[in-house]
């Protein structure tokens, strides 16, 4: 054999089925040029980091440090079922979120957000404002948040950010994901997210927007 | 929510099987500057000659130089005690040894003998804390003679490339990329360096050398050097 080691994984970014293959570097372009050719009946297409991005946010796979940041616990992303709570003994970082702070049930937490306008893709880092307070005679975009548009005299304040957006081609609209307080339970309530000095109404939704069953990749 | 210009169909069948033949070939970084052809003795018309020493092994091994236990077992598959001096480098049967660390060593060998040398060292070692780990897809070398040799690598880092005495092994930058530069003799120098800036550090030292002339040579087969012998 050529290679001294040879490691397919059975592994994926995106929540589709997917491979890495992994090979001695002096053998990837024979490897590349190989699995091109056999996968030529089957429309094989290379793609880029920029698609795998818009892929993995559409399975509503988080980026760590980009979706979240120190303070965001497994449970803030909806992945408690990743955190066993039947071990007969405690464990490290079980602790941390039994501590009354990260029990609150205000915590930042992951959301998928769907605009109105399908053609908005919302700015990453768009400060998120509560829907009540914000939809105001103006609708869905106003000038601010103490100008037209908005309920005269509500104050308004933040209750989190958008961490990632996209147009999602296989979708045909716009997607984003989300920290916001106490998400987890507001799904289908509205909220704005604010940029630029316009509203933009987006609903909560789940941030898996694409095969929530898995079945892509349970084959 | 869907689209319904996309569709992913749940199973694939294939049309007609492709048939494609497995006859892997190994690409050094360098591949696509096509040294090879431009390769010609070296004579006095340039002051700096190189070219790489493409597809060679490289395996780390790492032990305690201490245990004598790893010393007689890595000393029983080389044939040669590893170098314990820093910066130094040792021959043996199948390439040459370079001290990277107290305790980590880089063996360059022959492409083909790489996988005798660490199934031998991998049994030699099966019970000790040691490690060894196949390198050869990360690194090249480029072997570097000429009048202007020194000068060359003056030009492109920070190290006193002229105090590089035979036998002897330096780790250093050339440019923004880590390059371990050694001598087996006065002819020239080798120079090591990682895949991922290969492409980098040909280009670098290629454009640092146009004052002087660069050849790219074609060497005599060499069986008795240790490391140009292994090309």
């Amino acid at each position: 054999m050529p290679f001294s080691v040879f490691d397919v994984f059975r592994i994926s970014f995106s929540g589709e089925l997917a491979y890495e293959v992994n090979v001695d570097a002096s053998y990837g372009h024979y490897m590349w040029e190989t699995l091109m050719a056999a996968g030529n009946e089957f429309d094989i297409t290379p793609y880029g980091t920029e698609t795998m991005h818009v892929l993995r946010a559409e399975k509503g796979f988080i980026i760590v440090g980009q979706d979240t940041d120190g303070s965001v616990s497994p449970i803030d992303l909806g992945m408690g079922w990743a955190v066993s709570m039947k071990k007969p003994f405690s464990f490290l970082g079980k602790r941390s979120l039994a501590r009354a702070d990260t029990a609150r049930g205000d915590r930042k937490q992951l959301v998928g957000l769907m605009t109105e306008d399908p053609n908005v893709v919302l700015a990453e880092g768009a400060q998120i404002v509560d829907g009540s307070a914000g939809r105001g005679a103006g609708g869905a975009v106003g000038r601010g948040p103490h100008v037209g548009g908005v309920a005269s005299g509500a104050a308004q304040r933040s209750v989190g950010r958008v961490t990632s957006s996209y147009h999602s081609a296989f979708l045909g609209r716009s997607i984003a994901l989300a920290l916001i307080e106490g998400g987890l339970a507001k799904e289908g309530q509205v909220f704005h997210a604010w940029d630029g000095g316009a509203m933009t109404a987006a609903k909560i939704v789940s941030p898996v927007f694409i095969d929530p069953e898995g079945k892509r990749q349970h084959v | 929510m869907s689209n319904s210009n996309v569709q992913f169909a749940d199973v694939v069948e294939p049309q007609a099987r492709a048939k494609v033949a497995f006859a892997p070939y190994a690409q050094s970084p360098l591949h696509d500057f096509g040294l090879a052809g431009k390769a010609r003795r070296p004579d006095g018309s340039c002051g700096v000659w190189m070219n790489e020493l493409a597809l060679l092994g490289y395996v780390i091994v790492r032990g305690d130089a201490s245990d004598h236990a790893f010393v007689r077992a890595v000393k029983t598959v080389l044939g040669v005690s590893l170098p314990v001096v820093p910066g130094t480098v040792t021959p043996f049967a199948q390439g040459v040894a370079l001290w990277q660390a107290p305790d980590e060593w880089l063996l360059v060998c022959a492409r083909s003998a790489r996988q005798a040398c660490i199934a031998g060292l991998e049994a030699a070692l099966a019970t000790q804390h040691a490690q060894v780990v196949d390198n050869s897809g990360g690194l090249t070398m480029v072997y570097l003679t000429g009048a202007q040799q020194v000068t060359l690598l003056r030009h492109v880092g920070v190290y006193d490339f002229e105090a590089l005495r035979p036998g002897h092994l330096a780790s250093t930058v050339c440019g923004k990329a880590t390059i371990t530069v050694f001598r087996h003799d006065d002819q020239g120098i080798f120079l090591i360096f990682r895949r991922s800036f290969a492409d980098y550090v040909w280009r670098l030292l290629s454009k640092a050398a146009r004052p002087y002339g660069l050849g790219i040579a074609a060497y005599d087969p060499a069986p008795a050097h240790p490391v140009l012998r292994l090309a």
